[in-house]
């Protein structure tokens, strides 16, 4: 696919120049869907650390660690927006504070009758969201198709 | 008789035949590593387009069943549950007794069996379930605020409820689970409790509640993962993870709890039996296979212990040790997912995304949304690792999810649906596996190891799964 090799092309590149570098100056809040602003608010309330952040030619990754383990990173496009976020660790994130705007469409989508148990996958016009994992190690991501950047794959946020 | 069953000759021959397919499937054609889009009508990786072959490798595992009788042993059942709405659900019975009473319980049905999690909770009458707290008024646990309270956290939703204080009993010969296994004065999460009310906003924030009969479908879970306790160390220190509360004047409130006060896996605290061993450092679930076709109802049973009595050696079967987190390595079309899980909780094999198992997920407005739906049947092939090194071979099988629950039965082998993505080569990765639901339960017998608890010889043991 087209888009997977331009992709891939610039993850190349981006990496080799990038490293993980520690991000100090400007710690982003990680709110699905809203703009990457200067305020901590998200850290605070999650009391969480940021750790580090890193940029790709196309979107930034910003990741903080929860006191749980958890780690949460956030994707944020060149428009300054958070289209997606993800999750992984021993306990589940806040998802009211990560997933802003989406988090009652989300949680309040019909679960036909709960046919489906285990891993948990949320599909609107607006928003995906997959949640999976047990206690002790969950993981997931969710993400705004609207809003991934141009050329950018959704499999990139994880 | 079922038409499935064949002789074991012929099932040597026929799963020979399979891997050989299968590894042609995985050496040739698309073998691209990026798994895109996979475009039109292409075999998925990692799997055959299947029709006699799916039978053997339905029928290549099919191990006995103990049955029941042992003090050792309880029942499994899968018969779509308490509101006959739950497909591949399995459930045991719990016998709930006042600490330190063999008089004052209450027999409860249709506990879900869950190797995915860790400790008993029960849900009330007041929300649809049996325990009947009036009659049966358990004691709370409580700290200098007030009532404990639990937020237990799952992959699709949460649970919410008081943590209070029980004496268990499970198994046993003649349907009688006093005469069974015991786990005494133990914590469990009472699940819609009116003492301490609805959930917490702090608690919502982790998911939807599952706090009633059309939530749960299920009258309890019984987690019996390869923890002890649901939290562990974590909570003993930190209260920011959110698990438990102290409740006040109907506020609760995120606190520290000790490992004494967690909710925990009752066999990993059973008494000694009368044989003289105490068979606590695990369980066995043993399913029988079933039909392509699935079935109405399926028995099996639950024996406690591994090693410890006559009726729960390992038998040859292959130690998976399990990480920090309960999980295991799956390695499937070129993937390694290092995040994989082996749940009687979940209700199918959930693995990778459409986009990249080429397999595509039903519609929304299919009778199996959110389930794979592939217009053929797959056999599919995967590698499982464990922390120690083991390595086996998975042959499993998927149908078309819209298809087959048009039969209406309640168990099935082949379901299965998308997950999470799998990790992103140049890309950040976050943590992804293989979820191998009760699809994979049926036709053998799964070891579930506690860690921290003797093994047969004495030597703690880590988590491990054994099948």
């Amino acid at each position: 696919m087209a888009s997977n090799r331009i992709l891939r092309g610039v993850l190349a590149s981006s990496l080799s120049l990038s490293a993980l570098t520690f991000f100090l100056a400007k710690p982003a809040r990680a709110t699905l869907g809203r703009d990457a602003s200067s305020v901590p608010e998200d850290q605070a309330h999650m009391r969480a650390a940021l750790r580090i952040s890193r940029s790709e030619a196309t979107y930034t990754v910003h990741e903080i660690k929860l006191s749980s383990g958890t780690v949460v990173r956030e994707f944020v496009s060149p428009a300054g927006k958070v289209f997606g976020v993800a999750w992984g660790g021993p306990w589940l994130p806040d998802f009211r504070q990560l997933l802003g705007d989406y988090f009652a469409p989300i949680m309040q989508a019909p679960r036909d009758d709960r046919r489906r148990r285990g891993a948990l996958v949320v599909k609107r016009p607006e928003v995906f969201f997959q949640s999976t994992g047990h206690m002790r190690s969950f993981s997931g991501r969710a993400y705004v198709p609207d809003m991934l950047p141009k050329g950018v794959d959704s499999g990139v946020i994880q | 008789m079922n038409p499935f069953r064949r002789s074991t000759a012929d099932n040597l021959w026929t799963l020979a035949a399979l891997v050989a397919l299968l590894f042609a499937a995985g050496c040739g054609g698309n073998s691209g590593n990026t798994g895109g889009g996979g475009g039109g009508g292409g075999t998925p990786a990692g799997c055959v387009k299947s029709s006699d072959q799916a039978v053997a490798a339905n029928r290549s595992v099919d191990k006995a069943v103990t049955p029941l009788g042992a003090q050792n042993v309880a029942s499994l059942t899968i018969d779509g549950g308490p509101k006959n709405n739950y497909v591949n659900g399995v459930f045991t019975t719990v016998t709930v007794c006042l600490p330190g009473s063999t008089g004052s319980c209450q027999t409860i049905d249709h506990v879900l069996v869950d190797t995915g999690s860790f400790g008993l909770r029960l849900l009330t009458t007041t929300g649809g379930g049996q325990l009947n707290l009036a009659s049966l008024h358990l004691p709370a646990e409580s700290d200098a605020v007030g009532p404990l309270a639990e937020c237990a956290q799952f992959s699709d939703g949460i649970t919410w409820g008081a943590v209070r204080v029980a004496d268990i009993y499970i198994g046993g010969p003649t349907a009688n689970n006093m005469l069974g296994e015991k786990a005494l004065n133990i914590p469990v999460q009472v699940i819609a409790d009116s003492t301490v009310g609805s959930p917490p906003s702090a608690c919502t924030a982790f998911g939807t509640p599952e706090d009633d009969i059309s939530g749960l479908m299920a009258n309890g879970i019984i987690g019996i993962g390869p923890f002890q306790q649901d939290c562990g160390p974590g909570c003993v220190t930190d209260s920011s993870i959110g698990l438990y509360y102290h409740c006040s004047s109907g506020n609760c409130s995120e606190t520290a709890i000790s490992l004494a006060q967690q909710v925990i896996n009752p066999i990993a605290v059973f008494s000694a039996a009368t044989s003289g061993a105490t068979d606590n450092n695990g369980s066995v679930m043993q399913l029988p296979a079933v039909p392509l076709a699935g079935a109405s109802l399926v028995n099996g049973s639950l024996v406690f212990g591994i090693g410890t009595e006559s009726n729960n050696g390992l038998a040859g079967a292959t130690v998976y040790t399990a990480n920090g987190g309960g999980d295991i390595t799956t390695v499937f079309a070129q993937r390694t997912l290092a995040n994989s899980f082996i749940d009687s909780g979940s209700n199918g094999y959930f693995f990778l995304t459409t986009s990249t198992s080429s397999i595509p997920t039903c519609s929304d407005t299919s009778n199996a949304p959110r389930f794979y739906c592939y217009p053929n049947n797959l056999t599919c092939s995967a590698v499982n690792q464990g922390a120690n090194g083991a390595k086996g071979t998975v042959t499993f099988n998927i149908a078309d999810a819209s298809a087959l629950v048009q039969n209406g039965n309640a168990a099935y082998n082949n379901l299965a649906g998308p997950n999470t993505p799998p990790p992103n080569p140049g890309g950040p990765t976050m943590q992804t596996g293989f979820d191998w639901g009760l699809t994979f339960f049926y036709g053998r017998n799964v070891f579930t190891g506690i860690e921290g608890v003797p093994d047969a010889h004495g030597n703690p043991q880590v988590p491990f799964y054994a099948y």
